[in-house]
C-alpha cells in the first residue's frame, strides 16, 4: 500500500508545476482565512473597551446634557481608544505566522505530517538546488494536493465575545436612539415690549453700576432679594422688555416690600431705649451702656454690654458688693421697662375707660350729655385711640428688645449668686444686642435702595414729561459724554414759553470757538431763557448760538404772568486759575472735558470734589427735595466716563 | 529529458526509501521474535543505530534492556561486546592494556590488546555503576569512534553504538552520568512496564520450552547504507527552524523562556540536541516513508534527544519536575511557525 503510493507520487512529477500551484493556492486560502480568523478574535476581544467606553460616554453625555466643549475629552479618550483597538486589530491582521501557515494547516487537518509544508517550503528553492529527496517530498505532496480543502482546514471561528459584544453594540445603538428629556426651564424669550419703557443708555448704565454696588456687598437675606429684584428691573429696562406701566408697578412692588417700621414705631422703640438707658444709668458700671443707648448706639451698646460682661466676670479686681446691689438694681429695672410701661399704659387706659363708661351710662339713661361733656366724651375717645396705639407701639419695640430684657433680667438674679453666670447672660444680652444692630443695619440698607428707587422713578417721571426728543438729546450727548463723535450742539426744540415743556439744554461751554456738551433737561423750571437754544461756545464765558425764529418772539396761549425778563445785567468775570505745577486747573480740565468728553484722570479728580461739595450742600442745607434730584440728576450726567 | 532524469532520480529515491522501511521491518520483525512490546525503546535503539549513534536505556531491573541490545546485536551481523560496569572497574578494562607479548622469535614485545570497547555494538551494561574516570573512558570513542592509548590511536570500525542501561531507582553505590557524557547519547530511552497483554506475552515465551531464535538480518554494509540515506533526506527550512526554536525554549538566557523553564532549568540543551532531533526526525520520515520530517517528526523525537540533555536546577530536584515536563510545556506552547 505504502510502496504503490510512493510509486504513484513518482508517476505524478509531469504535473509538477501545475499542481505545485495548486498547492500554493490553497495554502493561501488557508492562511488567509487564519488571519481573518485571528483579526476577529482579537477585534471582537478588544471591541468591549471602546464599546464599554462608548457607551459610559454616551450615557454621561445624554444624562448630564454636556454636549459643550467639556465632552471634549471624552470624545478624545474615544478617538484614542477607538485608535488602539483599530491598531490592535490591523497588528492581527498584518502579524503574519510565517510563510508556511497555510500549508502547515493543511496538513494538520488532514493529517500528512508536514508533507504540504515540506512541498511548498522546497519549491520555493531553485530547482538546481533541489535534491532528489526534495523532488520526491514535492511530488508526495501533490499527490494529494486536489484533495486539501482550505474552508476544512480552517473553518470560520466565531469568537467567544461575540454574544457580549453583540448585545454591547446593541445597547450602545438604543442608548444613542434613547432621548433623555429633561424639564428645561425654557429661557425668556424676552421679546421687546411694542410699548416698552426706553430709557437712555447713559441712564441705564447709571442704574447699573448702582445695582451692582448694591449687589457688592453684604446684606441681610430680604435685601438681597430686593437688591436682586432691583438688579432685573434696571436689566428688564436695558432690554426694553417692560412697558412703562409694568415698571411702575414693579417699583410699587418693590417699595411697598422695603417698607420699615413707621415713624411712630420707631420713636417708640427709641423710647423704649431711652427708660432702658435711664435705669442703666443709676449704675456706675453701667452708666456707660446707659449712655449708648440713650443715643440709640446699639453697635456701642453691644460693646459696653460685653465690657460689662467681662468686669463681672474678672476674678481678679471683683466688684465690691454695693456696686454689684446697684448694677443689679439696674439692670432688673431696666429689664422691666417695658412691663412697667405697658402698665402705665394700662392704668391710664383703664382711667379712660372709666371715664366713658360714665358718659355712656348717662346717654344710655338718656339724660342728655351737656355740651362739656359731650366734648370730654370725644376727647376721651381720642386718647384711648392714641394710647391704644402707643400700647400697640410699645408692644412692638418690647417685642424687638424681648431678648434682650430676658438677658438682663437673669444677669440681675445670678449677679449676687454666681458672677460667671451672670457674665454669661450680660454676653448673651451682647449678642441680642447685635441682632438688633444687624437689623437696624438692615433697615439702614433698605433706606438706600429705596433712595435709588426713588430716583429711579424721578427719572421714569421726568423722562415722561420729556418725551422722544428728550430722549435723542440723551443719546447723543451720551455719546458726546464718552468722547464720541455726538450730532454738534444744536439747541433744543423751542420751549414753551410758560416753561412748562421739555427744558433745554444746558451747555458746558468755555471762551472760544468749539463745541459743548449739552446737558439735556438740565433745567426742569421755567427759567428766563426757557426755550432757548443751545449755543456754542464763542465767547468766554458765554456761548450764543444761532437761535430759531421762534425764541422770544412769541407767548404760548396759556401764559401766566409777565413775560421774563431777558434783560439782566451780565458782566464778563475772567477767572485765572493759579498755577500749582499739579497739573491742569479745574478750569481747563472742565473745558478739555467739554471738548473731549467726560474721561479721564483729571476730570475725574475734578468731578469728585464738585460732586462732594455739591452733597454736602445738599444734605446741610435746607434743598427742597425736588431740587435735589436735579442737582443730582445734574452731577449724574457729567459722571466720568470710562 | 531533464524531466525523464529527475523522474528516474525520483524513482531511484523511492526505491531507496521503500527498501530501507522493509529493512527496518525486518530488524524490528526480528527484535520482535524476543522483545515484547517497547515499540519507541526498539524504534528508539533502531534510530540509534541508523543515526550512528549511542543510546542510554533506563528503567527499572528485569524490563529487558540488555535483552533488548544483545537482540539488537544478533539482529544484524555485527560484533557486540557486553560490559558490566561496576565500581572497581577500571579503563583499562573496558579500552583495553597493553602486554608482553613473549612471542618465540622476538622475543619479548608490548602488545595492545582492545578491550571490549573495540566492537561495533558494546552494551554498556548499568553504566552508572563506574566511578566517574571509567565513564570518561569512553568519551573519545563515543564521540569520535576511535581510542588513544598512549601515543596511538586506534579507531573503531564503523557502525559503532554504545548501548548504556542505567537504573535509576538505586543511588548508592552509583555515579550519576557527567554532562558532558550524557550529551553524547543519541537517545535517552526510557524503557516502561510491560502492559498486561505484554506480561502475558513475556510470560509464554520465557517460560515454556520455547526458544527464540534471531537471526542476522542487515549486514554492515547495509547499515552503513541506510546510515548514508539517512542523511540524504532534506529537512525545509520552516522544520529546521522550529527544532532551533525548539532547542532556544530550553534555554533560560534566551529571555523567552517558558514558565517550567525559568524556574526549573539550569541549563538547556546543546546543540547535538539538535542534530539528535533533526536526524531523528529524517528517521522518522523515512519509517513513515515520507522523503522529509514534518515538525510532528521533531515533536516525536525531542523527548528522546532532549531529556538527557537539560540539566535542572536545585529546586527543579527539589520539586520532583522531570526533564519530559518541562519538554512537554515547550512543546505544547511553541508556536509552529514564527
Amino acid at each position: 500500500m505504502r510502496a504503490a503510493r510512493l510509486l504513484g507520487a513518482s508517476k505524478a512529477l509531469g504535473k509538477s508545476p501545475q499542481q505545485i500551484s495548486l498547492l500554493r493556492v490553497k495554502a493561501r486560502n488557508a492562511q488567509a482565512r487564519a488571519r481573518l480568523n485571528r483579526l476577529f478574535a482579537t477585534a471582537f476581544r478588544w471591541a468591549p473597551g471602546p464599546l464599554g467606553y462608548a457607551a459610559i460616554g454616551l450615557t454621561y453625555v445624554k444624562v448630564a446634557h454636556r454636549s459643550d466643549g467639556s465632552s471634549g475629552w471624552l470624545w478624545l479618550g474615544g478617538s484614542l481608544l477607538l485608535v488602539a483597538w483599530l491598531g490592535i486589530s490591523a497588528r492581527a491582521w498584518l502579524r503574519r505566522a510565517g510563510q508556511s501557515e497555510g500549508g502547515l494547516l493543511l496538513d494538520h487537518f488532514h493529517e500528512l505530517k508536514g508533507r504540504v509544508g515540506n512541498a511548498l517550503s522546497f519549491a520555493e528553492l531553485p530547482l538546481s538546488e533541489r535534491t532528489p529527496f526534495m523532488e520526491a517530498a514535492i511530488q508526495d505532496a501533490v499527490r494529494v494536493g486536489p484533495e486539501l480543502s482550505p474552508s476544512l482546514a480552517v473553518p470560520w471561528l466565531i469568537p467567544r465575545e461575540t454574544p457580549f459584544v453583540v448585545v454591547l453594540f446593541f445597547g450602545l445603538l438604543g442608548l444613542s436612539l434613547l432621548e433623555v428629556r429633561v424639564v428645561r426651564e425654557a429661557e425668556r424669550a424676552a421679546p421687546k415690549a411694542s410699548q416698552a419703557l426706553v430709557l437712555a443708555i447713559d441712564d441705564v448704565e447709571y442704574f447699573k453700576e448702582i445695582s451692582a454696588r448694591l449687589a457688592e456687598a453684604p446684606h441681610a437675606a430680604d435685601v438681597n432679594q430686593a437688591i436682586q429684584r432691583f438688579n432685573q428691573l434696571v436689566l428688564d429696562i436695558a432690554g426694553e422688555r417692560v412697558t412703562r406701566d409694568e415698571v411702575f408697578r414693579r417699583l410699587d412692588a418693590l417699595e411697598r416690600d422695603l417698607a420699615d417700621a413707621s415713624d411712630a414705631e420707631k420713636a417708640a422703640f427709641e423710647q423704649a431705649l431711652k427708660d432702658r438707658a435711664s435705669e442703666l444709668k443709676s449704675s456706675q458700671q453701667s452708666r456707660a451702656l446707659g449712655e449708648a443707648l440713650e443715643r440709640h448706639d446699639v453697635v456701642n451698646a453691644e460693646k459696653e454690654l460685653k465690657k460689662l460682661a467681662e468686669k463681672v466676670r474678672q476674678q481678679k479686681q471683683p466688684l465690691n458688693r454695693p456696686d454689684l446691689e446697684r448694677l443689679k438694681k439696674a439692670l432688673e429695672a431696666a429689664s422691666q421697662q417695658t412691663q412697667k410701661r405697658l402698665e402705665r399704659i394700662e392704668a391710664r387706659r383703664q382711667e379712660l375707660l372709666s371715664q366713658t363708661r360714665r358718659l355712656l351710662n348717662k346717654k344710655k339713661d338718656q339724660k342728655p350729655l351737656s355740651a362739656q361733656e359731650a366734648k370730654e366724651q370725644k376727647e376721651t375717645e381720642r386718647k384711648l385711640e392714641r394710647l391704644d396705639r402707643e400700647k400697640r407701639e410699645a408692644t412692638a419695640a418690647g417685642k424687638g428688645l424681648a431678648g434682650l430684657d430676658k438677658e438682663l433680667a437673669e444677669a440681675a438674679q445670678k449677679l449676687m449668686k454666681e458672677a460667671g453666670l451672670s457674665a454669661k447672660d450680660l454676653e448673651q444680652g451682647a449678642e441680642q444686642m447685635n441682632r438688633t444692630a444687624q437689623s437696624e443695619s438692615s433697615q439702614q440698607e433698605k433706606q438706600q435702595l429705596k433712595k435709588r428707587l426713588e430716583e429711579l422713578r424721578e427719572l421714569l417721571r421726568q423722562q415722561g414729561q420729556a418725551g422722544k426728543e428728550q430722549m435723542k438729546r440723551l443719546l447723543r450727548f451720551g455719546q458726546r459724554a464718552r468722547g464720541g463723535n455726538g450730532a454738534p450742539a444744536e439747541g433744543g426744540e423751542p420751549g414753551e414759553t410758560n416753561g412748562k415743556g421739555p427744558k433745554g439744554p444746558i451747555t458746558l461751554s468755555r471762551g472760544g470757538p468749539g463745541e459743548g456738551i449739552d446737558i439735556p433737561g438740565g433745567s426742569g423750571k421755567p427759567d428766563a431763557r426757557g426755550g432757548q437754544k443751545g449755543q456754542k461756545g464763542q465767547k468766554p464765558g458765554q456761548g450764543e448760538g444761532s437761535e430759531g425764529a421762534e425764541y422770544g418772539t412769541g407767548h404760548a396761549g396759556g401764559l401766566r404772568g409777565d413775560s421774563t425778563k431777558l434783560d439782566g445785567k451780565f458782566k464778563d468775570v475772567s477767572v485765572v486759575a493759579a498755577d500749582t505745577g499739579e497739573g491742569a486747573a479745574s478750569a481747563e480740565v472742565i473745558h478739555g472735558a467739554a471738548q473731549r468728553g467726560f474721561t479721564g484722570r483729571g476730570y475725574s479728580k475734578v468731578y469728585t470734589d464738585y460732586r462732594t461739595v455739591a452733597e454736602s450742600v445738599i444734605s446741610k442745607d435746607e434743598v427742597p427735595a425736588g431740587y435735589r434730584f436735579y442737582i443730582r440728576r445734574y452731577f449724574q450726567l457729567i459722571r466720568p466716563r470710562e | 529529458m531533464k524531466d525523464e532524469s529527475i523522474m528516474s532520480e525520483n524513482q531511484s529515491v523511492t526505491q531507496q526509501v521503500l527498501d530501507f522501511q522493509t529493512k527496518v521491518a525486518t530488524l524490528r520483525q526480528e527484535i520482535g521474535r524476543v522483545i515484547v512490546g517497547q515499540k519507541e525503546v526498539v524504534d528508539g535503539v533502531i534510530a540509534c543505530l541508523l543515526a550512528g549513534s549511542h543510546a542510554l536505556l533506563e528503567g527499572v531491573p528485569g524490563l529487558g534492556k540488555t535483552m533488548l541490545v544483545r537482540t539488537l546485536a544478533q539482529a544484524v551481523r555485527l560484533d557486540f561486546s557486553r560490559i558490566q560496569f561496576t565500581p572497581d572497574l577500571m579503563p583499562a578494562d573496558i579500552i583495553g592494556t597493553t602486554v608482553i607479548d613473549e612471542s618465540a622469535n622476538a622475543g619479548k614485545v608490548f602488545e595492545f590488546r582492545k578491550g571490549p570497547i573495540f566492537s561495533h555494538i558494546v552494551l554498556a551494561d548499568e553504566v552508572n555503576r563506574a566511578t566517574p574516570k571509567t565513564q570518561s573512558a569512553l568519551l573519545e570513542a563515543m564521540q569520535e569512534h576511535r581510542v588513544t592509548v598512549g601515543r596511538t590511536t586506534y579507531t573503531i570500525e564503523e557502525p559503532y553504538l554504545v548501548m548504556a542501561t542505567q537504573n535509576p531507582l538505586e543511588m548508592e553505590g552509583t555515579y550519576p552520568l557527567p554532562e558532558a557524557q550524557l550529551d553524547r547519547f543519541f537517545y535517552k530511552l526510557a524503557v516502561t512496564f510491560p502492559s498486561r497483554e505484554e506480561l502475558h506475552s513475556i510470560v509464554d515465551r520465557t517460560t515454556t520450552l520455547h526458544e527464540a531464535e534471531v537471526k542476522a538480518v542487515l549486514e554492515r554494509e547495509e547499515i552503513l547504507g541506510m546510515q548514508k540515506l539517512v542523511r540524504q533526506v532534506a529537512v525545509a527550512r520552516h522544520v529546521q527552524d522550529y527544532a532551533v526554536r525548539l532547542l532556544q525554549a530550553t534555554h533560560v538566557q534566551t529571555g523567552k523562556a517558558f514558565d517550567k523553564v525559568q524556574r526549573f532549568v539550569r541549563t538547556g540543551a546543546s546543540p547535538r540536541g539538535l542534530q539528535a532531533m533533526l536526524l531523528g526526525a529524517k528517521i522518522q520520515a523515512l519509517f513513515d516513508g515520507r522523503f522529509a520530517p514534518g515538525i510532528e517528526d521533531i515533536r516525536s523525537v525531542a523527548p528522546l534527544a532532549l531529556r538527557h540533555r537539560i540539566l535542572l536546577n536545585f529546586e527543579g530536584e527539589a520539586e520532583g519536575v522531570t526533564t519530559d515536563a518541562v519538554i512537554e510545556q515547550i512543546l505544547s506552547q511553541l508556536p509552529e511557525s514564527a
